[in-house]
């Protein structure tokens, strides 16, 4: 991760890091989980499987940021986007 | 009852371990070229060439965590939606046919309702500006939406749930973007 961008991300999550009320990945996680089960089995072309690949990935990333938090030099979300993903197709 | 524990129970063993699976082939195939002399996976610190294939020891259990999770969720979504399914067959038996049609245009627009003013709840964010056009794979990859928000400004809700479902995806796996969409 370049200086600039690091800083950047550093500043981010300081300036947010006390209002914990909510976040975006929950948030989206949840109404998506109850979207795709609401629209799947409705008269009309749908799948399971990427609705499932973002279910996972949004949960994946939610873990990978909060793991950020802890170890920023180590932990890149994305890489735990793609595992949770995975992790819900095998589920299923 | 003790059949449908069994039955619960046996389900999600066997939910976990193709997870863990899955999670392991996925770590191993991102691997590639990081293998010792023995032929081992070698998990060392970050900070070498490749930074993106290489990992700390201790990231192995976070990834069995997310197995489990993930293994669980798919199996929940999976029940969930079974259980719907039979549902709506009870209550639209012997109905009209044209009945799921005006469902699933009821269910779609509150969907599509739903998904369009959520990101409403949520605050706009500074758009980043970097100088360093060399990382293609970074922030330069994500294709954010303003929503309401003033000129470099973007929603972070409305970039997950307003793009396609494909983009969405390679967002959420975008390398070097950690905090973008984060605890706000």
């Amino acid at each position: 991760m370049s200086a600039t961008r690091r800083e950047y991300t550093n500043k981010l999550i300081l300036k947010h890091k006390l209002n914990y009320i909510y976040s975006v990945l929950i948030t989206f996680t949840a109404a998506y989980f109850v979207c795709a089960v609401t629209a799947y089995g409705l008269a009309v072309p749908a799948g399971l499987f990427i609705p499932s690949m973002m279910i996972g990935a949004s949960m994946g990333r939610l873990v990978g940021e909060l793991l950020y938090l802890w170890q920023p030099d180590v932990v890149d979300p994305g890489l735990y986007a793609l595992v949770g993903a995975s992790a819900v197709l095998g589920g299923e | 009852m003790t059949e449908e524990c069994e039955a619960t129970n046996s389900l999600l063993i066997h939910s976990c371990s193709r997870a863990s699976l899955k999670m392991r082939l996925v770590s191993l195939r991102s691997a590639q070229g990081n293998f010792n002399d023995d032929g081992l996976v070698l998990f060392s610190p970050k900070g070498e060439e490749d930074a993106s294939a290489v990992y700390v020891w201790w990231e192995i259990f976070m990834f069995i965590l997310i197995a489990i999770l993930g293994g669980l969720v798919g199996s929940a979504y999976v029940w969930v939606n079974e259980h719907i399914t039979m549902w709506r067959k009870k209550v639209w038996k012997g109905k009209h046919p044209m009945w799921r049609v005006f469902e699933a245009c009821g269910v779609v627009s509150l969907i599509m309702t739903a998904l369009y003013f959520l990101p409403v709840a949520f605050d706009c964010v500074e758009e980043p500006h970097f100088d360093d056009a060399s990382h293609h794979t970074g922030f330069h990859g994500l294709n954010t939406v303003r929503y309401t928000c003033a000129e470099g400004f973007y929603n972070q809700m409305a970039t997950l749930s307003l793009t396609p479902q494909e983009t969405t995806i390679l967002q959420l796996y975008s390398r070097e973007t950690a905090g973008f969409f984060s605890i706000r």
